[in-house]
């Protein structure tokens, strides 16, 4: 009996090169110091990712994407579809942490610098796909075609038609047309569901392969001081240790989701009214609340210039550098302290998190 | 009875096919038959005792694999004192 269980796993081993694969995961090493804690994000997102492509799969069998039927869909996956309810709240409320939890990513490794040489690209493969994640929640929020997500598409169609010169194209690319309608579910709809969810596979794909060949990033203040006392950054294996931190953060996460659906169920606004005029303080979900409350502050016209053109303009460009930071952000590339790019990160998570609050409370 | 000439039993047990013109599915599409009210929905998203046992009990499981999993975590983290794992970058 042994001697057949040798036999079956060197079989398995010839084929799928198992031993390989974990002798890969025990040699991984991830350091310990007191930043390590930031190191559990990407797994979290990885869950929460896992359960979404669970439960959309699932609320995509029953949801009917056209403009006469989205709503009473929607309405029957909550009533009448057993369990129906909570999948769609399930689904609701992994968005909503995915979205946290990938801004707590960004911020943490922004400010401890993780794009520095050689991970470049691990931190462009992130801001992409930061990027698709946003946009996910985005398109995911107008799917019930109810009231709200009728304005938020009007709201959230109408902030790229003040690009420059591209605008209304990108305006007229979403909606399908000039005016929020049918095509611009139908194009939400395929976005969220494919386009977006492909493209965020395939970049997570080169994303986990680019941190597996390069090992997490260590900050520069811990290097610093491990250099200065001739020590060695103590570090422990992948697996099994930090693959069971994970597992009791995933269990916990889970726990989390699972008591915020069952409180807080997913809601379900009215029936869109076209005739209706939008309401006063229409605002847009928590995720964008920040860039709405920037908008907001910015006077009609800058210098002749229109405000809504310029406030998105800025935002642009301050994106811009946070995507193009390991290549602007000399300092940290020569592994010594950058205080000019820290205070930009810090300014960003304080702008982020005053933004947000105001927004959602005032 | 014979079995290749006979009716299915079900067939002769059936009930009689009904045609439903179009305009009177069109009326009852008109009249929002079978559509779901807000009130349902919320009905649907009330907090029930069975909800919070059910959750209840969720979170136990949690806590019973956390500590399972905290116990290997400890024997791993003995064999990583014990200089079993590499320990440094």
């Amino acid at each position: 009996m042994e001697e057949q269980k040798i036999q079956v796993k060197k079989a398995l081993d010839e084929r799928l090169m198992l031993g390989a694969l974990i002798d890969l995961a025990r040699k991984k090493l991830v350091p310990v110091h007191k930043h390590t804690i930031w190191y559990y994000m990407g797994a979290l997102l990885l869950i929460l990712f896992m359960i979404q492509m669970v439960t959309g799969p699932i609320l995509l069998f029953y949801y009917k994407p056209t403009a006469e039927t989205a709503y009473q869909s929607v309405a029957e996956i909550m009533v009448k579809l057993p369990y129906g309810w909570l999948i769609r709240s399930v689904h609701h409320w992994a968005s909503n942490l995915m979205i946290l939890i990938a801004f707590v990513h960004f911020f943490s490794t922004f400010l401890v610098k993780a794009y520095r040489r050689p991970r470049e690209f691990t931190w462009l493969t992130g801001m992409v796909m930061f990027l698709l994640v946003l946009f996910l929640g985005y398109t995911g929020y107008t799917l019930p075609f109810d009231e709200r997500a009728f304005f938020a598409l009007n709201v959230g169609t109408d902030m790229p038609g003040a690009i420059p010169v591209v605008g209304q194209y990108v305006l007229e690319f979403l909606r399908g047309g000039a005016q929020v309608g049918a095509h611009t579910l139908n194009r939400f709809f395929a976005l969220h569901v494919g386009v977006l969810p492909l493209a965020l596979l395939a970049v997570l794909a080169i994303h986990i392969i680019l941190v597996q060949m390069h090992g997490m990033s260590v900050p520069v203040s811990i290097e610093k001081k491990a250099r200065e006392e001739k020590k060695k950054i103590p570090a422990k294996p992948m697996f099994p240790h930090f693959v069971w931190h994970d597992a009791i953060n995933g269990l916990v996460l889970v726990g989390l989701l699972f008591t915020l659906a069952i409180c807080m169920p997913s809601e379900l606004g009215s029936v869109i009214d076209y005739l209706k005029p939008a309401p006063v303080g229409v605002k847009p979900d928590w995720f964008f609340l920040w860039v709405y409350q920037i908008l907001k502050w910015i006077p009609t016209y800058v210098l002749g210039i229109e405000g809504e053109v310029v406030g998105i303009t800025g935002l642009a460009l301050a994106a811009v550098v946070i995507f193009c930071a390991p290549f602007v952000d000399w300092k940290s590339q020569r592994n010594e302290r950058s205080p000019l790019f820290t205070a930009f990160a810090v300014v960003s998570l304080l702008v982020f998190l005053v933004c947000t609050a105001i927004g959602f409370f005032f | 009875m014979n079995f290749f000439v006979s009716p299915p039993a079900h067939a002769e047990e059936a009930a009689p096919m009904k045609t439903i013109p179009a305009t009177e599915i069109k009326k009852e599409e008109a009249a929002g038959a079978g559509s779901i009210s807000l009130e349902a929905v919320e009905k649907a998203r009330t907090i029930t005792a069975e909800r919070i046992y059910w959750l209840i009990g969720l979170w136990l499981l949690i806590l019973l694999a956390a500590v399972l999993i905290r116990w290997q975590l400890r024997h791993d983290d003995k064999l990583y004192e014990e200089g079993y794992y590499t320990r440094e970058l």
